[in-house]
């Protein structure tokens, strides 16, 4: 009888970083998924706020570099492909 | 509970978006914990993947990274990948949900404490007659 299901553990975080898939920019969220691994918590931002106004400049400045304008539009019809 | 479909945060991170205020204020309001929520880690990975295609790879890191990090914000695992996946083919087979909708959905669903689902996608009228859904559009607050 022909095997129809396969069944093995899933590649893990320090597998991507080994065959270099996970890039060096990425190397925050390895950190997060350890600390999240060891600890079973994450220290969190309390200016969270701050953060996501400096991260919205930096995306804006980006977005002109680029000369593009994405919509949420965009991303909603990548998924429904 | 609300449970944040990952196309509410693209809308608050991209500052272009017609809906970047009103998502901005949901992102605000559960910041500010004003409004308990909950996103799938599968809903990270749509927010990492879309910035890193459209903007950049490190962007797309720091937004992650700044929701991994947000106080007031629950990320879903599900315990059982077969359960869980199984749940979605069979939601998708039913309500005609696209794959990834579903996997938000049975997210939602699976967790007892969430009663609504807060979105900008239109195909989660396919299953309000299941769970409140909500779908923002700029002036909706």
């Amino acid at each position: 009888m022909a095997q129809t299901v396969v069944r093995t553990q899933p590649i893990n975080l320090i597998g991507l970083w080994r065959l270099k898939i996970m890039v060096p920019e990425t190397k925050e969220l390895l950190d997060i998924m350890d600390e999240l691994g060891r600890t079973g918590t994450v220290e969190k931002d309390e200016r969270i706020l701050d953060t996501l106004d400096k991260l919205a400049n930096e995306t804006m400045r980006v977005l002109k570099e680029k000369g593009i304008s994405p919509t949420v539009e965009d991303f909603l019809k990548e998924r429904e492909r | 509970m609300k449970y944040i479909d990952s196309s509410i945060f693209i809308g608050a991170f991209l500052p272009t978006d017609p809906n970047q205020q009103v998502c901005r204020k949901v992102v605000d309001d559960i910041i500010s914990g004003n409004l308990p929520a909950v996103i799938s880690i599968f809903g990270l990975a749509e927010i990492g993947g879309f910035f890193a295609r459209n903007i950049s790879q490190k962007v797309a890191s720091k937004h992650v990274t700044a929701l991994q990090r947000a106080g007031n914000l629950q990320i879903y695992y599900a315990d059982n990948f077969d359960s869980f996946m199984n749940s979605v083919l069979a939601v998708s087979v039913s309500t005609g949900l696209p794959g990834a909708d579903s996997i938000h959905f049975v997210s939602a669903i699976s967790l007892p404490e969430v009663d609504e689902i807060i979105t900008l996608d239109h195909h989660f009228k396919r299953v309000s007659n299941q769970i409140r859904v909500t779908i923002l559009s700029e002036g909706s607050q």
